[in-house]
């Protein structure tokens, strides 16, 4: 049986009326009929349970007394049911009934009685107060709903907005951001982080992170990811370097944590990548500057150098570096050299080859000491043409890698030298305003090395040139003295074999001639001691010698001299004073001081002091001639250095030289004090072993004496 | 053979030394280069006493001699005394794989060539004639 529904609004309430007598119900349809009120009604607790179930009623009008199912066990069982639980039910029961029934209706839930035969009024006031209750519940509820329903919304709202702001920051993050799996691979990259490792997104996802690491960084990085799960460190962060889509490093600093799930175990790792290649790159430029200085600035051999700093360039400023030296010779023609640096080693065959194939290149070569310009090009188009290549070479350069080039003259004052050319493997990279200034002051750092190393060469020339005509000029001044003095000694010895009884004046004429002789040959040997010393070549032949016996000697030879300088001689000091030290040399020393002595001593008398000292042996030559100025005394032991006029006295002026080198040779010291006018004391001071001499010392082996002059051993 | 080999392209330098030993009563044979020199070795049958080498010549010079001389067993008992100008020569001396038994400078002083000469003369049994 249906309801009489007058209108659908929203306020409608819902009244159930039940009774299994059609007079009551129509009686309370009448009662009750009012708009804004629905009147339902059932005759039968079973029918009435089917359209609690169905509708949300007001009220419930319920007879208390009906067949099959009564009252009460419609409402217990009315109030079983959550969606009708909480409804009101009034009992309609006949007067005078048990108050038990009373007490039972309450008990199933019920909120009022009406007794019959039933009031109209008192019904419509009873019904009227449970519709308002539930109207008002109605709309509670509603209000209720309502506020829920934007509740909701805005919540949604919120969370939309979140994601599109994680996103957006994601996206749009200045920095590389990656999550990325256990297993290494991306999961999610970020625009900024495609931009890093020219992977796009879709590559990157196919991609482990270990495929785009360095070689020489995946360990490190092994170990960091091991600790982050183990949870000995919370996020791991180094500088590493990520191998770009086209080859070439890129620096990044990296930074990786570890995200969990609600549960606590490890969902993905976020890696956080901010490039930092253009910093790494200064600093490397700066660097490989400084080095190549270092290198340069180390060795005058320059080929050695230029390998390695074009190996450092291959490395730090591009992926490959040529360094050509063009050295102008003496005439038209010049020198060329060329080293090629790869920084694959697996390509150093290739680069040895394509070295040889330019240097026998007529063209490259003759490119090298004349371009003056800087070129920035493809290297292959641009080499083919400019070198005249041949196949095999460009196969080479190929092989190398060609692209983006710096090609920069070695240029020192208007002179070129060579070139540098810096060569980019990776097509993509471009070389920029920075590596542009960084090739010019390298390649001017490289020019000054090989010009410095030129000169040195140069300069290293001129010595062996001036020492070996020395050589030569020695020996052809010695060849004539040979039977000079043969002649003359021939003469002097056998005066009477040939000639019969030689005349005293032709007698000293001869010795004259044989000292002369003896004479030219000493300033010979000066010449080329001098060559020695400057070559560092004076060699000392120790044995054990006694200087007072030297002095002695010495004095001997110069007994002639001495009278004719009218000089008297008197030896002072010890007899006996030995050490290990050269014995021609020694002799050199006290003939050179001893003759300063009366060559300059004003025919007044000369004193020679000799003492043993407790670090070896003392040896004063005095003399009171015309003594040396101030200024000339510290100068007077240098090479042609003459205190005096060269006119008055005859000499090269490299006696005091020489005997300075043979004393600092023998780790000894010599010294001068001198007053203009009054004489020179010379002090020469001689260590007893000459520290370090062992290595210096001739072996018993040896068949020859240890010096030109030296008589051979019996 | 005569008693001692000069070698030396000189000509002043040769005679005056040939003309020293022989009247000291050497007889000595004269040679002008390490060519000369291994000539004169070959025509005679007895090795000489000693042999006077000039390093500097033309056409065979001193050292290639010597270089001749170390793979001809028989000369390698021959003294040899070198008498050179070449003041830059004594470590290329000292380093010969066979030693020489003297070396005077040029210009040489005439008595100790001379008693070298009588020390190597003595050795070999001799005395001058």
């Amino acid at each position: 049986m249906g309801g009489k529904g007058t209108r659908p609004d929203e306020d409608t309430a819902k009244i159930l009326v039940v009774d299994d007598h059609d007079e009551n119900i129509l009686a309370l349809e009448g009662m009750l009929a009012r708009p804004g009120m629905e009147i339902w009604t059932a005759r039968s607790g079973a029918e009435a349970l089917r359209l609690v179930l169905k509708h949300d009623f007001a009220v419930i009008l319920l007879d208390v007394l009906m067949p099959i199912m009564d009252g009460f066990e419609t409402a217990r069982l009315i109030g079983t049911r959550d969606a009708s639980k909480h409804t009101p039910i009034i009992f309609l029961t006949a007067a005078g009934s048990d108050v038990n029934m009373v007490y039972q209706g309450y008990a199933v839930g019920a909120v009022d009685y009406l007794v019959k035969p039933l009031t109209p009024d008192v019904v419509k006031a009873k019904v009227a107060v449970f519709v308002e209750l539930f109207r008002k519940n109605r709309q509670l509820r509603r209000q209720e709903e309502a506020l829920r329903h934007v509740e909701r919304e805005r919540s949604e709202a919120r969370l939309k907005e979140r994601d599109a702001l994680y996103e957006a920051s994601f996206d749009a993050a200045p920095v590389g951001i990656a999550h990325t799996a256990a297993d290494g691979r991306w999961l999610r990259v970020n625009p900024r982080f495609t931009e890093i490792t020219g992977y796009s997104r879709d590559e990157a996802l196919r991609l482990r992170f270990q495929d785009i690491t360095h070689p020489d960084d995946r360990d490190d990085e092994q170990t960091g990811f091991r600790q982050l799960v183990a949870g000995e460190i919370e996020r791991y962060q180094r500088e590493k370097r990520f191998l770009h889509k086209d080859g070439h490093v890129v620096w990044v600093d990296l930074t990786v944590s570890l995200v969990y799930d609600i549960e606590g175990l490890p969902k993905h790792f976020i890696a956080v990548v901010d490039e930092v290649t253009e910093r790494r790159q200064d600093d490397e430029r700066q660097r490989l500057l400084a080095n190549a200085s270092q290198i340069l600035l180390r060795s005058l051999d320059v080929v050695p150098a230029l390998r390695d700093v074009a190996q450092l360039a291959s490395s730090a400023l591009a992926d490959w570096c040529l360094i050509g030296t063009s050295i102008p010779g003496d005439g038209d023609g010049a020198t060329h050299g060329l080293t090629i640096s790869h920084q694959n080693p697996a390509l150093a065959a290739a680069a040895e080859q394509l070295t040889e194939r330019l240097l026998a290149n007529p063209r490259f070569c003759h490119l090298l000491g004349s371009e003056h310009k800087q070129v920035a090009a493809d290297l292959s188009n641009w080499a083919a043409d400019a070198w005249a290549l041949d196949e095999p070479s460009e196969r080479l350069l190929a092989q190398l890698g060609c692209g983006s080039s710096m090609i920069v003259p070695l240029a020192i004052r208007d002179q070129v030298l060579g070139q540098l050319i810096l060569v980019s493997s990776a097509p993509s990279r471009r070389f920029g305003a920075k590596d542009w200034a960084t090739a010019r002051e390298l390649s001017q750092r490289i020019a000054l090395g090989v010009e410095n190393g030129r000169l040195y060469e140069k300069s290293q020339e001129a010595i062996r040139a001036r020492d070996e005509f020395l050589s030569i000029a020695s020996h052809e001044l010695r060849t004539p003295l040979t039977p000079l003095q043969i002649h003359f000694q021939r003469l002097l010895r056998q005066p009477t074999d040939d000639i019969g009884v030689i005349p005293d004046r032709l007698q000293r004429t001869l010795e004259r001639c044989d000292r002369q002789v003896r004479r030219l040959e000493s300033l010979i040997d000066n010449l080329l001691d001098v060559s020695r010393i400057s070559s560092g070549v004076l060699r000392l032949q120790l044995e054990d010698v006694d200087l007072a016996e030297i002095v002695r000697e010495v004095a001997g030879r110069f007994a002639e001299e001495l009278a004719a300088a009218g000089c008297t001689l008197r030896i002072e000091g010890d007899e006996d004073v030995t050490g290990r030290w050269d014995r021609l040399r020694l002799e050199q020393v006290v003939t050179n001081i001893l003759g300063n002595a009366i060559k300059y001593g004003s025919g007044q008398p000369i004193e020679i002091t000799l003492a043993e000292t407790p670090e070896g042996a003392r040896l004063r030559i005095l003399d009171h001639g015309i003594g040396i100025n101030d200024q000339d005394l510290p100068r007077i032991f240098r090479r042609f250095h003459r205190a005096v006029p060269s006119r008055s006295y005859g000499g090269l002026g490299l006696g005091l030289y020489i005997t300075q080198q043979i004393v600092d040779a023998h780790r000894g010291s010599i010294d001068v004090e001198s007053t203009l006018g009054r004489g020179s004391a010379f002090v020469v001071k001689l260590p007893r072993i000459v520290p370090g001499a062992e290595r210096m010392e001739s072996g018993p082996h040896r068949a020859l004496g240890p010096t030109d002059e030296r008589q051979p051993d019996a | 053979m005569p008693d001692l080999l000069l070698v030396e392209d000189d000509r002043d330098v040769r005679e005056a030394i040939a003309e020293v030993l022989e009247q000291e009563g050497y007889d000595v044979a004269q040679a002008r280069s390490g060519v000369e020199a291994i000539q004169r070795l070959n025509e005679s049958e007895a090795p000489p006493v000693a042999i006077l080498l000039d390093l500097m010549m033309p056409v065979m010079d001193g050292w290639e001699f010597l270089a001749r001389r170390q793979r001809h067993a028989p000369w390698l008992s021959i003294p040899i005394v070198i008498i050179s100008a070449d003041s830059n020569a004594k470590d290329r001396i000292e380093a010969l794989p066979s030693a020489v038994t003297a070396y005077l400078r040029k210009p040489i002083d005439i008595d100790e060539l001379l008693a070298i000469l009588a020390r190597l003369k003595g050795k070999a049994g001799g005395s001058p004639s």
